[in-house]
């Protein structure tokens, strides 16, 4: 092969490195989002909290829930319109959700979606016909 | 570049599809195979079903009478049904009261419920479909009657 024909193929290989790279990257992304459990405890929590939720509702009278969350769960909360949402910071693909049924009789803080930040716990108070959700933050 | 240099660049790219596509079912495949194996899920709807009769029974909005566990007739209706839970398109009811000689049933998101209730016995639904009877006592025109509530609720998956 001569000098030009040399270079035209080392283009191509640059080209087939370049996406095995992206290949191997995306690959090892999928298999460590499977073994890390970081879906799993999203899941979980996405599950536990509507169903927190759907218990505060189903209470005859006044009741406050402290929900402690693990240290080792950084993790962002969205509550509101019939819907928990668990997920990491920047990693919308990642997330998981859960339904919950409001009750339209009582009034509650989400607006458009509550969203609680790497909480240490979410506190959950409805007193009355009044709900309120806010998150506990440990320094 | 000449025209001989062309063509076998043309060459190389057509090789690519059959190539690209391979690859792209190779790549689907590991994720099934990795997938299947680690696919781990929650099964709660049986925890659902038992907070949302509890909340039907016990929560003031819905039918109770006074935050007692006793079903108010005047209550027993489907527009307090659909305001004390908001059901969205995620959960059907099907509630058939008994007491004195009376039956009166109430649904909520009748076509959801209905897909719901004909897949019951299939192995594999998108529902799953639960069921519940409990006596209850029922306030009716200032008096106490005993009576019987059959509850069928379908979660969609």
């Amino acid at each position: 092969m001569n000098k030009k024909g040399m270079e035209e193929r080392l283009y191509f290989w640059i080209f087939y490195f370049i996406i095995l790279i992206i290949i191997m990257l995306g690959l090892f992304n999928y298999i460590n989002g499977l073994t890390s459990k970081s879906s799993f405890n999203q899941n979980y929590l996405a599950r536990d909290i509507a169903l927190v939720l759907n218990t505060i509702y189903a209470s005859p009278g006044d009741i406050e829930v402290m929900y402690s969350i693990s240290k080792k769960d950084n993790f962002i909360f969205i509550i509101g319109e019939g819907i928990v949402t668990v997920r990491r910071v920047g990693d919308i693909l990642n997330e998981e959700s859960y339904y919950y049924q409001e009750d339209k009789f009582v009034e509650d803080n989400f607006g458009n979606g509550l969203e609680l930040k790497y909480p240490s716990a979410i506190f959950f108070s409805k007193r009355g016909d009044v709900l309120e959700v806010k998150g506990v933050f440990s320094s | 570049m000449n025209k001989k240099g062309t063509f076998v660049l043309i060459g190389e790219l057509i090789l690519w599809i059959p190539r690209l596509l391979i690859l792209v079912l190779v790549l689907l495949s590991v994720v099934w195979i990795l997938g299947s194996y680690t696919n781990r899920s929650f099964d709660t709807s049986d925890m659902e079903f038992y907070i949302l009769t509890n909340r039907l029974f016990y929560s003031k909005n819905c039918f109770s009478y006074e935050g007692k566990s006793i079903i108010s007739i005047d209550r027993f209706n489907k527009d307090i049904l659909g305001n004390c839970i908001d059901f969205k398109n995620n959960i059907a009811v099907n509630l058939i009261l008994s007491y004195k000689d009376k039956e009166i049933e109430l649904i909520a998101n009748e076509d959801l419920f209905k897909r719901g209730f004909y897949a019951r016995d299939l192995k594999r639904s998108n529902y799953d479909y639960k069921t519940r009877k409990n006596y209850v006592l029922v306030f009716d025109a200032n008096k106490i009657y005993s009576g019987l509530i059959n509850i069928e609720a379908v979660f969609k998956k």
